[in-house]
């Protein structure tokens, strides 16, 4: 006799199984060691302006108020002397120096591209 | 969330670590659950476990409760087991979003008294093949049927859109219902 299931009583059986797909019994628990493993983290620090955060962002506001009002108060005999020597070293630089540009960006290509190196090797270590 | 939890939540945020062991008590199963489906190996679920817990603790500061706490664990493990699964990411991301008529989750039990033994058999045979999915359904599966998330919840933990969860897990079902027929083949012409 052909007692094969017709379509819907397979979508019953295949729902069927997935809503008693057992839980996988845990063989120790792992309470004790993630405590253990947490006494060595650093604890949570809820997020929260310190006075020392107030104290770094105060020097640092001065600092750039202080160059800009500068600045503001530079000479114009002097503007435009810096504004004529950055112009002229740009010049040299393009004349003399073709090579450290593309350098300079290289460079900075490979630093960034080192930065992945830990990642990658941590990866690697995983697998 | 319950508000026991809710308080268990801000008495660990506040650095409280029993509260947090309690918390690592409730969750452990699921997480482990969650992870030894997609790894497919005991220690390294522990493991993955564990580091879940671990992470949970150092980032507890952040949760805002705007999602759930098991689905904000469940979005470390599933990061965790990219980690270490690279490929996991690319096989979900590559499910697509294909507007897919989805079977129907009916309620109806498949244990008729007189199927008894039957119906026993055809799950295990279904368990074992679920088992045998890829790991890209067997994670949607666990998600959905083990971890009782939404679709919803199961899109916002993975960062999928929710088309490619539906799609997966229609995909994962023709699978299953695919191995039904091979299994009843057999039986049939064994009988």
């Amino acid at each position: 006799m052909d007692n094969r299931l017709t379509p819907e009583a397979r979508n019953t059986a295949i729902e069927e199984a997935l809503k008693t797909y057992p839980l996988a019994a845990m063989p120790r628990d792992i309470t004790t060691s993630v405590m253990g493993r947490i006494q060595t983290a650093p604890a949570p620090r809820p997020f929260r302006v310190t006075w020392s955060d107030f104290g770094i962002a105060f020097v640092l506001s001065l600092c750039i108020g202080v160059i800009w009002f500068s600045v503001q108060n530079f000479p114009p005999l002097l503007l435009a002397q810096i504004r004529m020597y950055r112009i002229l070293f740009y010049q040299d630089l393009i004349v003399n120096a073709r090579w450290l540009i593309p350098a300079v960006f290289f460079g900075l290509a490979a630093f960034l591209s080192a930065l992945t190196i830990p990642y990658l090797r941590r990866n690697l270590q995983a697998k | 969330m319950p508000d026991t939890e809710l308080a268990l939540i801000q008495r660990a945020q506040q650095g409280d670590q029993e509260a947090f062991a309690v918390l690592v008590g409730e969750h452990q199963r699921y997480v482990y659950n969650l992870a030894l489906r997609v790894v497919k190996d005991e220690e390294e679920a522990l493991d993955l476990a564990q580091e879940t817990f671990v992470r949970a603790w150092t980032a507890l500061p952040n949760f805002r409760g705007q999602s759930q706490f098991r689905t904000w664990l469940y979005r470390i493990v599933t990061n965790l087991c990219y980690n270490r699964l690279p490929n996991l990411r690319r096989s979900l991301n590559d499910l697509g979003d294909d507007t897919i008529a989805e079977i129907s989750e009916t309620n109806n039990s498949f244990d008729n008294p007189a199927h008894g033994l039957e119906s026993r058999e055809l799950r295990s045979y279904l368990h074992k093949a679920i088992d045998g999915l890829d790991e890209n359904y067997r994670l949607l599966i666990s998600l959905r049927y083990q971890n009782e998330l939404s679709y919803e919840e199961i899109a916002s933990t993975l960062n999928l859109p929710l088309g490619t969860v539906k799609t997966g897990l229609f995909r994962a079902k023709e699978k299953l219902r695919l191995a039904l027929e091979t299994y009843q083949e057999s039986s049939w012409t064994t009988a």
